[in-house]
């Protein structure tokens, strides 16, 4: 079970409808507790139709990736035949190392989090290595464990939904109104903030042949996709009834601070528990984006999944300590999402044109 | 030890009988008769293992008969089924040791008649005693392989039942029994069974367990992956099922597998009881087990760190009850589970007589003294006791035992990372639990992989009705439990 193949067999793979959890989970990340305030700074209490349009966008671009994958091949053959070995090889490697570097930023967002609720002085090394040593464990599982403790965790945000009940109970909806106050093209603009929490879309890329029935399963992605865009707007829209649009802004994580109006007759600090609760959700992106980048790095080289995945979590561990700084986080953040915009609603439509050019003269070739 | 056992044992490789005769003769039970016919009999037994009534009135009264002139006219004589004649000595030293009496004339040692009559030390069949249920059957196996599958065949009287019998281990040839149901039980699980047993190369096997812990998938696992149980009606529901039994000659447990990890909160009562209650009780169960692991982190984890979580009122129970404990709450915590697990092995190892008193004196008295001497808070005492009592609330003793270990791990992350580590803690065991296979099918089945009509018999205990199919875990040759033509008609009427 621990030896990956290069190509999967039948006892790797999962039934089709797991992609509705295995997208779900790697969508699910540090964002949903951040993008409200990214998003208000820019399109104000109209900011939700920002995230209805982003979800659309996405639903098209899993379309499209549908309908780029060929049976059987994943993104590291799709380059090949398109672009040559080279440079085909060179992009997967660039793809792997975006993966990698999310994988790291979805975890180092989350440790600050947990410095500044948790533990002021926490000791990084130390917890860096036993978060790694569990996601080489999920990891080395193989694909149908990543994916069984993917499926786990997805059901961590749904059970933490009851949160927004306060704020819509206590919350004023005569916030959101009147609709469309902003400029419309805020409105757009404040879509490129909110990509980096849609992201994970990018990983089917490789997930591909893992997945039985493949061509099938586009309507769990799909349904996916939408309930993720139910559960931000949800979210957002608990935020605008309870905060005021300034105040948004100034909480670097508006769910946390909805999480802490919660009051249950046993637990006063409710934050407390759903920042626990929400770690497993982490934890599943990024052992999700870890798998994606070792298995392309796997693909690309002949070294064995576990010498990789064992060299990429120590690599890991190293690099959060250049991240020690949340600005440079910020950066990160800042640069990951123009990266992941432009990967999802450049790239891989440009991928799907190259695509239908090459089938297109291949079949001139052969007639 | 295994090569020192097998070198003590054939270093003296015996020739023939007489060679034989002289290595058992140095045992004091091993006794020789003769008796001064025509043939001059001489007979040789192990005299603790057999019935000395059976040969008195059997074969005595035909040992002076001068009619008989060789062994076939007393082999012919004798009122026994399984009598035979030989000269393999691998037969006759086995026979020897297992109860039969070995008769050969004087002037010829090379031709042997053996006779049974092997003297039966079993117990009767009792009630059980790990597994008590108050409704239903109170039958427990016991430690004779041929009355265990006696009580599995007195409920199912099938031809398909099928009983392969193996011989394991080097030293104590234990018969081990693979029971299964044919057309049912799936043939690649009784194909990995069989094999693995086969190729357990150990010179003692004394237990079933012995066996489970040599052929599971993860044998560095805290977690059971195959179910042992005494109740020889659980067992007949695993086979029905399509599941495998192991059934060891000198052990009252059987192993079933596969099996899964909810497959060990199920009590067999929970199917004495209507749906609605057994459901419950097994939820109740479940959330036993939840409590009991967590309960002692949650109280290190919010006491060292989180104690803004509780709300005010609680809390000012809890610093009350703490403020003169002079040690941190994981050393507290630690101290007092350590205590009952302490509590725990005396009760399990003493007389029960004894073991009550134990209880009482360890229970009360050193739980009482230690609050009042300010060693321990009573909130804690109050917890600790009652997730030592809801980790008894398994049905299968196994899997309490591990209750009681892993909750130490997560004491630990608790104390290093809060409820952070708690949730560490938490990911590390369902990774772990998903990477485990029972015989090679997932342990987290039926949620991972998810198989929703698994779910009818698992955290929930849905009626009967709605019990039509046969678990997918065992991917069963016949999927219908009902009788198959109806069912098969019904479905081409909703066609």
């Amino acid at each position: 079970m621990n030896t990956q193949q290069q190509k999967p067999d039948i006892s790797q793979m999962v039934s089709p409808f797991l992609i509705f959890f295995i997208l779900f989970s790697s969508q699910m990340g540090e964002g949903i507790l951040s993008f409200g305030r990214k998003i208000t700074k820019i399109a104000g209490y109209d900011s939700w139709i920002s995230v209805l349009i982003t979800g659309f966008l996405v639903t098209l671009v899993i379309i499209v990736i549908w309908r780029l994958i060929p049976p059987h091949e994943d993104l590291i053959d799709i380059h090949q035949t398109l672009f040559g070995k080279i440079i085909g090889n060179l992009l997967s490697f660039l793809f792997g190392i975006y993966l990698l570097v999310i994988s790291m930023f979805v975890l180092r967002s989350y440790v600050e989090i947990i410095q500044v609720w948790f533990f002021p002085d926490l000791s990084l090394l130390w917890f860096y290595f036993i978060i790694y040593l569990l996601i080489v464990y999920i990891v080395l599982g193989g694909f149908r464990i990543i994916v069984g403790f993917a499926f786990f965790s997805a059901w961590i945000p749904l059970s933490l939904l009851f949160t927004v009940y306060t704020p819509f109970k206590t919350g004023h909806i005569e916030n959101l109104l009147p609709i469309l106050s902003t400029d419309y093209l805020n409105i757009i603009k404040a879509v490129e903030p909110i990509v980096s929490s849609f992201l994970g879309v990018e990983l089917i890329l490789l997930f591909a042949p893992f997945i039985r029935q493949f061509h099938k399963s586009r309507k769990w992605a799909i349904s996916a996709n939408i309930y993720t865009t139910l559960l931000y707007l949800l979210i957002i829209i608990a935020d605008f009834f309870y905060f005021s649009e300034n105040q948004i802004q100034q909480l670097t994580w508006p769910a946390l601070h909805v999480w802490k109006i919660v009051s249950l007759p046993f637990i006063e600090r409710f934050e407390y528990v759903g920042i626990s609760l929400h770690f497993g959700s982490i934890i599943a992106t990024t052992g999700l984006y870890f798998w994606g980048s070792v298995q392309s790095f796997h693909r690309l080289t002949k070294f064995s999944f576990r010498g990789i995945s064992i060299i990429s979590a120590i690599s890991g561990v190293a690099c959060m300590f250049v991240l020690s700084d949340y600005l440079i986080v910020e950066k990160l953040s800042a640069l990951l999402t123009k990266a992941g915009m432009y990967l999802l609603f450049l790239y891989i439509p440009f991928l799907y044109i190259c695509h239908i050019i090459h089938t297109g003269v291949k079949k001139r070739l052969e007639s | 030890m295994l090569r020192r056992s097998r070198k003590t044992h054939h270093s003296n490789p015996v020739e023939n009988f007489s060679g034989l005769l002289e290595v058992m003769q140095k045992s004091d039970d091993f006794k020789r008769l003769q008796f001064g016919s025509n043939l001059n009999l001489n007979i040789y037994y192990y005299q603790s293992l057999i019935d000395t009534d059976k040969v008195k009135t059997n074969l005595l009264p035909y040992c002076h008969d001068l009619t008989i002139n060789n062994l076939h006219d007393l082999m012919n004589i004798l009122p026994f089924d399984e009598t035979e004649i030989t000269s393999d000595l691998k037969i006759i030293e086995e026979k020897l040791l297992s109860g039969y009496i070995a008769i050969a004339p004087n002037h010829d040692l090379q031709q042997v008649l053996l006779m049974p009559a092997i003297f039966i030390t079993d117990r009767p069949v009792s009630q059980p005693e790990i597994e008590f249920s108050v409704l239903g059957p109170k039958v427990a196996f016991i430690e004779d392989l041929n009355t265990n599958i006696n009580l599995i065949r007195k409920r199912l009287k099938l031809p398909q039942l099928q009983v392969k019998v193996l011989q394991v281990g080097k030293i104590t040839k234990t018969s081990v029994a693979v029971v299964y149901i044919d057309g049912i039980a799936n043939q690649d699980n009784i194909d990995t069974v069989i094999q693995r047993i086969n190729d357990i190369e150990y010179d003692q096997i004394t237990d079933s367990s012995f066996i489970g812990q040599m052929i599971i998938d993860n044998s560095a696992s805290p977690f059971a992956q195959l179910m042992d149980t005494e109740r020889p009606d659980r067992v007949t529901s695993a086979l029905i099922e399509g599941k495998v039994a192991i059934i060891c000659d000198g052990s009252p447990q059987v192993l079933t597998g596969p099996t899964t990890l909810v497959g060990f909160f199920a009590s067999y009562e929970d199917y004495f009881l209507t749906w609605p209650l057994a459901t419950a009780f097994r939820i109740i169960r479940i959330f036993a087990v939840m409590f009991s692991v967590l309960v002692t982190p949650l109280y290190v984890a919010v006491l060292t760190y989180h104690y803004h979580v509780v709300p005010i009122d609680l809390l000012g129970t809890i610093i009350s009850s703490r403020k003169d404990i002079p040690f941190p709450p994981v050393l507290e915590v630690l101290i007092l589970e350590l205590t009952i697990e302490l509590l725990r092995e005396a009760g399990a190892r003493l007389p029960t007589k004894i073991g009550q008193t134990i209880g009482i004196v360890g229970g009360i008295v050193i739980g009482t003294a230690a609050v009042e001497a300010g060693l321990t808070s009573n909130v804690l005492l109050i917890l600790v006791a009652l997730a030592a009592l809801a980790s008894f609330t398994t049905p299968i003793y196994r899997i309490g035992n591990t209750i009681r270990l892993i909750r130490f791990p997560f004491i630990i992350f608790a104390q290093m990372w809060g409820i952070i580590g708690i949730s560490i803690a938490v990911m590390f065991m369902v990774t772990h639990l998903l990477r485990l296979t029972s015989l090679g099918r997932p342990y987290t089945e039926p949620f991972y992989p998810p198989r929703w009509p698994d779910l009818k018999d698992s955290f929930f205990r849905l009626p009967f009705s709605v019990q039509k199919k046969r678990p997918i875990l065992t991917t069963t040759g016949d999927k219908n439990r009902m009788n198959s033509r109806r069912t098969t008609a019904k479905n081409g009427k909703r066609k």
